[in-house]
C-alpha cells in the first residue's frame, strides 16, 4: 500500500462519517416533498446546504463531500495514470451506474469532473447503518484501484500471450 | 398552537426567505493589508525557527469577512506554514503542534486544510496535507469537521 | 482457445456425412447448405437437381475481384487438379450465381477411390477460403523469388536499385471492403505484409493497441525468428501511401495499420512457406477475436465485482442479512428457539 494511501482514507472516513448526519426535513419551497436539498436549486433555502469538503490525495485521486441538512453528496474521482486505466474506469463505472437501482445511494450520473457519484439521503440512513455506509464507500475506494489496475495487468500478460502464440509458429 | 394569534405569519411569506448574503456572519471585514502583513509576520517566524508562532499568527488572523483574493491569499500563508513545518519536522512531530493549539485554533486548522485540499497547489501535496489531517483529527476527534462543515464563518 | 482454425469446420463435417457415410443409409439424400465463414465468405453446398451424387460446392468472397486480378483462378486449378477424378472445377461462365467459383463433387466416382484420397479431398476443400487468399500471397511470394535471384549478385544499397525496389508494384486485397486491406510489397530480401483495420469503439482502439505493443516488442523479447512486426496508428506506412483508399475521412481516426516484415527464413519453399500463408491471412481474425475475448472476460470480472459491492453494501442493512444479499429467515437463539414472527 502506498504511503498516503492510509492518511487518504482515514480522512475521507472521518469526513464521511461527520457528514452523513441527516435528518428527515421538508421542503420549504414545495409543501409535502422531501427533496435532497443537496440536489436542488437553493437560491431561496442557501441555509440548508453545508460548506462542501474536498479531500485530495493527488491531482488525479480526490472526493467531494457536498453535506446538506437531509442528503450528502459524494463524488469520487478515480485515479487513471494512462489511457487504458481510463477505459477501464470508464468502463466499469458505466457498469456500475446502469445497475444504480440495486446500488440505492449510487447517482446515475456522476457530478462534472468526477467518475463516480453517491447520494446518500435521509432514508438510506434510516435504513441503514451509517457506519456501514462509511465502510462500503472505503472499501469501494480501495477496490476500484485494486481492480482496475488487476484489469491492466491483465490486458498486458494476455496480449503478451496472444503476441507469441501468433508469431511462434511462423518460424 | 393556543396562541396562533401570535404567529408571525409574516415570517412565513414565500417571499421571505434567506440569501447568501444574509448567511455572511456579522464581523468586521478584514482589509487586504493586513493579511498582507500577517503574512509577512509568519515568514519572518518561520526564518527564525518560531514555527508554532508562525502558526499561531496564522490561524488567530482567519480574514472571515473579505473578498475572494484576501481570503485566499491568507489561505496561501497557512499553507505555507504548514509545509515549512512538515519539511523541517517528522510526521510524529505534528501531533505536538496540534496539541500546542487551543480548540479554535484547531478548528481553523481543519478549515484550511480542507480548503487547501480544494486548491491547485493543495492537490499537488496531497500527501503533506493528508498527515497535517490526520494528526489533527487524531487529537481533536470529529468536532471540528462538525464545526467546518456548519460554520458560515468561511475561510 | 487459443489459435483459430484455418479449416471451416463446417464444410468438413458436412462433407464428412456424404463422403463417409453412415452403413445403413441408402443412396444419397439431397442437401441445401449455406456456410458462412471470416471476412463475409459464403459457402453454398448443394445437392444438383435429381442428381443426388452430384455436389455443387460454391464460394462467395467479397475481394474476389482483386484475387481474380492476382490470378486465382490459375492457384485454384493447380490445388484442385489433383483430384480431377471426382471434383469439376466449373468453367467461369456455369458458376452459380451470385457466388465466385463452383466445383461439382460426383460422390459416386469418391466411393470407388481410397479413404486417404477421400480424407485429403474433404480437407482441402475445408481450406478452400484459405487457398483462395493465398493467391496473392503465392504470386507475390513468387515475385520475391525473381527479384532474390535478379539482385542475387549486385549492390542492393545503389540508389538506383533502392528507386526500383520502392517503385515494386504493391499487392492490394480488400478484403473487408474498402476500409479494411491487406497490402502486400515483395522486395529482394523481404515481404512486407500490410494490413490495415478498424477499430469499431473506444475499447476496442485501446486493446488493440495494448495487444500490438505486445507484438511489437515480442520479437524483441522472446520470439526472435518472428516477422518483425510494426504499427502505426491514422497514418498509413510510407510502402503503401499511395494506394490507400478510403471511402470517409471520419474513419481515420479509428484506423490502424500493422505491418509484417516476412524475411526469407520465412519463405523457405515448401512447407514453411505454406504455413506462412496460412498464418498471415488469419492475422486481424485472431487479433479482432482477442480483442472481443478480453472485452468479454472484462465484463464478466465486473459482474463479479459488482456482486461484491453489493454484497459490502447489503451490510450496512440492519436486517438479517447473509453474505449475498438474501435475508435469513428463521432467526434462532443460542438454544434453537425460534423468534416470534
Amino acid at each position: 500500500m502506498s504511503q498516503s494511501l492510509k492518511p487518504y482514507l482515514t480522512a475521507v472516513r472521518s469526513s464521511l462519517t461527520a457528514a452523513i448526519c441527516l435528518e428527515d426535513f421538508s421542503s420549504q419551497i414545495v409543501e409535502r416533498h422531501n427533496r435532497p436539498e443537496i440536489e436542488v436549486d437553493n437560491t431561496h433555502t442557501p441555509e440548508l446546504i453545508l460548506n462542501p469538503m474536498i479531500i485530495a490525495r493527488n491531482e488525479n485521486e480526490k472526493i467531494l463531500i457536498e453535506p446538506s441538512i437531509n442528503s450528502v453528496r459524494v463524488s469520487i474521482k478515480i485515479k487513471q495514470a494512462d489511457e487504458i486505466e481510463q477505459i477501464l474506469v470508464h468502463k466499469f463505472t458505466r457498469f456500475l451506474t446502469s445497475r444504480a437501482e440495486n446500488f440505492f445511494i449510487l447517482r446515475r450520473v456522476p457530478i462534472k469532473g468526477y467518475d463516480i457519484s453517491f447520494l446518500i439521503t435521509n432514508f438510506h440512513t434510516e435504513q441503514m447503518l451509517k457506519d456501514k455506509l462509511v465502510d462500503f464507500i472505503i472499501e469501494f475506494m480501495e477496490d476500484v484501484d485494486k481492480e482496475i489496475s488487476e484489469m491492466k495487468l491483465f490486458l498486458n500478460a494476455r496480449a503478451r500471450v496472444i503476441a507469441e502464440a501468433y508469431l511462434t509458429p511462423f518460424d | 398552537m393556543s396562541d396562533w394569534r401570535s404567529i408571525d405569519i409574516y415570517a412565513l411569506e414565500p417571499e421571505n426567505f434567506l440569501t447568501k448574503q444574509d448567511l455572511i456572519p456579522d464581523l468586521p471585514p478584514v482589509s487586504h493589508d493586513v493579511i498582507v502583513g500577517i503574512s509577512q509576520q509568519c515568514r519572518q517566524a518561520l526564518s527564525s525557527g518560531q514555527f508554532i508562532v508562525a502558526l499561531t499568527t496564522a490561524l488567530d488572523t482567519p480574514p472571515y469577512v473579505a473578498d475572494e483574493a484576501t481570503k485566499s491569499l491568507h489561505a496561501e500563508t497557512v499553507f505555507e506554514v504548514l509545509c515549512s513545518i512538515r519539511n523541517n519536522h517528522s510526521v510524529n512531530d505534528l501531533s505536538k503542534f496540534v496539541t500546542q493549539l487551543d480548540s479554535t485554533q484547531q478548528d481553523t486548522l481543519v478549515k484550511y486544510l480542507y480548503k487547501s485540499m480544494g486548491t491547485g497547489y493543495g492537490t499537488k501535496q496531497g500527501g503533506l496535507l493528508l498527515s497535517w489531517f490526520e494528526k489533527t483529527v487524531e487529537i481533536t476527534g470529529l468536532g471540528p469537521i462538525v464545526r467546518y462543515m456548519t460554520d458560515r464563518r468561511t475561510v | 482457445m487459443l489459435q483459430i482454425e484455418q479449416t471451416n469446420l463446417l464444410i468438413q463435417t458436412t462433407l464428412t456425412d456424404k463422403i463417409f457415410p453412415e452403413k445403413d443409409a441408402k443412396g444419397y439424400k439431397s442437401i441445401d447448405r449455406i456456410i458462412s465463414d471470416f471476412d463475409f465468405t459464403t459457402y453454398h453446398i448443394s445437392t444438383l437437381g435429381e442428381e443426388k451424387h452430384l455436389l455443387l460446392i460454391s464460394i462467395y468472397l467479397k475481394c474476389w475481384d482483386d484475387l481474380e486480378s492476382y490470378g486465382v483462378v490459375k492457384y485454384l486449378q493447380d490445388k484442385y487438379v489433383q483430384f480431377e477424378e471426382a471434383l469439376t472445377i466449373l468453367p467461369s461462365g456455369d458458376v452459380e450465381n451470385n457466388y465466385n467459383y463452383s466445383f461439382v463433387l460426383d460422390l459416386a466416382k469418391l466411393e470407388g477411390q481410397s479413404d486417404e484420397y477421400k480424407q485429403s479431398v474433404i480437407d482441402s476443400l475445408a481450406l478452400l477460403k484459405r487457398n483462395c487468399m493465398a493467391a496473392p500471397l503465392e504470386k507475390a511470394f513468387a515475385r520475391y523469388d525473381e527479384l532474390a535471384q535478379q539482385y542475387a549478385n549486385s549492390n542492393t544499397y545503389a540508389e538506383e536499385i533502392q528507386a526500383e525496389l520502392q517503385s515494386e508494384k504493391v499487392l492490394v486485397i480488400n478484403y473487408r471492403g474498402i476500409d479494411e486491406s491487406i497490402y502486400i510489397k515483395p522486395s529482394f530480401d523481404r515481404v512486407t505484409v500490410i494490413f490495415s483495420t478498424i477499430f469499431q469503439d473506444e475499447t476496442d482502439k485501446i486493446f488493440g493497441k495494448v495487444f500490438l505493443q505486445e507484438f511489437v516488442d515480442a520479437r524483441k523479447r522472446s520470439v526472435q525468428t518472428a516477422p518483425q512486426v510494426l504499427y502505426s496508428h491514422k497514418e498509413p506506412p510510407l510502402d503503401i501511401a499511395h494506394v490507400v483508399k478510403s471511402n470517409n475521412n471520419t474513419d481515420a481516426d479509428n484506423k490502424g495499420y500493422i505491418t509484417f516484415v516476412l524475411f526469407p527464413r520465412h519463405l523457405v519453399r515448401g512447407d514453411k512457406r505454406e504455413n506462412c500463408i496460412t498464418h498471415i491471412q488469419v492475422f486481424r481474425n485472431y487479433f479482432h477475436y482477442h480483442i472481443k475475448c478480453s472485452k468479454a472476460y472484462m465484463h464478466s470480472r465486473m459482474r463479479f465485482r459488482v456482486k461484491e459491492f453489493l454484497k459490502i453494501l447489503n451490510r450496512a442493512k440492519p436486517e438479517n442479512i447473509d453474505n449475498d444479499g438474501s435475508r435469513i429467515e428463521n432467526r434462532k437463539t443460542a438454544s434453537g428457539r425460534r423468534f416470534a414472527q
